[in-house]
């Protein structure tokens, strides 16, 4: 069939198997080029090498499929796994939010208080006499809600036993908290109960405003204690200090 | 993954591939989703590059060519993404999508009557006529690539001199079975 010599089947096999010396390398390279009967014995080996190696990878593809195929399906359950805990971990926060909402003490917004109890103290009524003296003509800006007007009205005209909570109410309306304070702790040297009570009320309001809960809490407990005027509004805002 | 690579082509070359179930479980998945993401390539052909990726690896492994690898992950995606590439290039030159068997014997033989499946059963009959001895000795050279020095190990043979004369033996009755079984089969290489 052709009229190859041992030596060149040995290089055909050194070739294929990867083994040759560069020697042969240049052997093989010129024996490649001059007989077509090496070529063709070296086409046939190399294709029945390669088609053992191909059909051996056929078996791997189908040995290694399943792996795949396994890999996503792990891949699947990792990813479900994953999303459960996270809507495990949400529900646990969203349930912890609600437990604390339910259950925390509600936080006392000392400032709120005094915002939902503070009402400002009336301008006497324009009627003939008038409360512990008050001059009406004086109240045009209170009434008004002029307040910073109405202090320094107040500052100059008469002063009543009275004057001293409106200055106060003037002060609050305008933030001026420690001025009210100084006001209103001056009323309370009233020997009149209206103004001496009125000015306990207000002050524990402005202690209430400043943060000053203990100071507070001292005048609603008396207030509550002597069943003052504002006895009532005193024991509900002391129950929600406490 | 700490993968230690001398242990794999230990197990690899007594033709023990469980081991590469690991790489397949920890990698599998990252590497195909990617590889769509990035090439925009079916779900099938990711898989099918995937796998041929770990036969790549399987085969350089044991042929000692990757002694060290850091990251097998970034290792295996580029390999996927190389052989999508190829295989993009070939369909933008409009050749056929079925694997051409040309391709498998590179500058060798035309062969483009034949089939590949038909080849392939005709090395396997060829292999299957040998003795145990013979077949054991080329599937542990050819495609488990053992050293002759490894196979002698294996097999108990005194030297590597002896399984390579051994193996020169089994691998000239190979080729003699094969070109009966080509000219049984009138299979002609031009």
């Amino acid at each position: 069939m052709n009229d190859l010599s041992e030596s060149d089947y040995r290089l055909i096999e050194a070739k294929i198997d990867g083994s040759m010396t560069d020697q042969e390398q240049d052997l093989f390279a010129q024996k490649l080029k001059d007989s077509k009967d090496f070529e063709h014995e070296f086409q046939t080996q190399n294709m029945v090498i390669e088609s053992l190696v191909q059909s051996n990878n056929e078996v791997l593809r189908k040995e290694f499929r399943p792996y795949l195929e396994e890999s996503k399906q792990q891949r699947k359950i990792d990813d479900a796994r994953r999303t459960l805990m996270l809507a495990a971990s949400l529900s646990f926060l969203v349930l912890c939010g609600i437990v604390y909402y339910l259950f925390s003490p509600e936080v006392v917004n000392h400032e709120t208080i005094y915002q939902a109890y503070f009402e400002i103290y009336p301008a006497p009524p324009i009627t003939r006499g008038n409360e512990v003296g008050a001059n009406l003509s004086d109240f045009d800006h209170y009434r008004k809600g002029e307040y910073l007007q109405a202090i320094e009205t107040f500052k100059s005209g008469p002063q009543s036993e009275m004057t001293p909570v409106y200055q106060a109410m003037c002060y609050l309306k305008t933030d001026q908290v420690n001025k009210a304070i100084e006001h209103l702790n001056e009323a309370l040297g009233s020997s009149h109960l209206i103004v001496n009570q009125t000015a306990e009320w207000y002050l524990a309001l402005a202690y209430l405003k400043e943060n000053k809960v203990n100071k507070a809490q001292g005048l609603l407990k008396k207030i509550t204690t002597e069943k003052q005027l504002y006895y009532k509004q005193a024991l509900e805002i002391l129950n929600k200090i406490s | 993954m700490n993968l230690d690579l001398k242990e794999l082509v230990q197990h690899l070359k007594r033709n023990d591939n469980t081991c590469l179930k690991t790489i397949f479980l920890e990698h599998g998945n990252y590497c195909t989703k990617n590889l769509i993401k990035k090439t925009n390539c079916s779900v099938e052909d990711a898989d099918d590059i995937f796998i041929d990726a770990i036969i790549n690896f399987r085969e350089r492994l044991l042929c000692d060519k990757i002694e060290y690898l850091t990251n097998i992950r970034a290792y295996l995606f580029s390999t996927c993404y190389n052989m999508w590439l190829v295989k993009y290039r070939k369909s933008k030159q409009h050749e056929s999508h079925a694997e051409d068997i040309r391709s498998f014997y590179k500058d060798s033989a035309n062969t483009s009557d034949l089939d590949k499946e038909e080849l392939y059963t005709l090395a396997n009959n060829a292999i299957s006529t040998l003795g145990d001895k013979c077949q054991t000795i080329i599937r542990l050279f050819y495609l488990n690539k053992l050293t002759m020095t490894e196979i002698a190990e294996e097999m108990g043979f005194a030297s590597a001199g002896v399984a390579k004369t051994i193996k020169a033996r089994c691998y000239k009755k190979l080729m003699e079975e094969a070109k009966k079984q080509l000219a049984q089969n009138k299979v002609y290489l031009s």
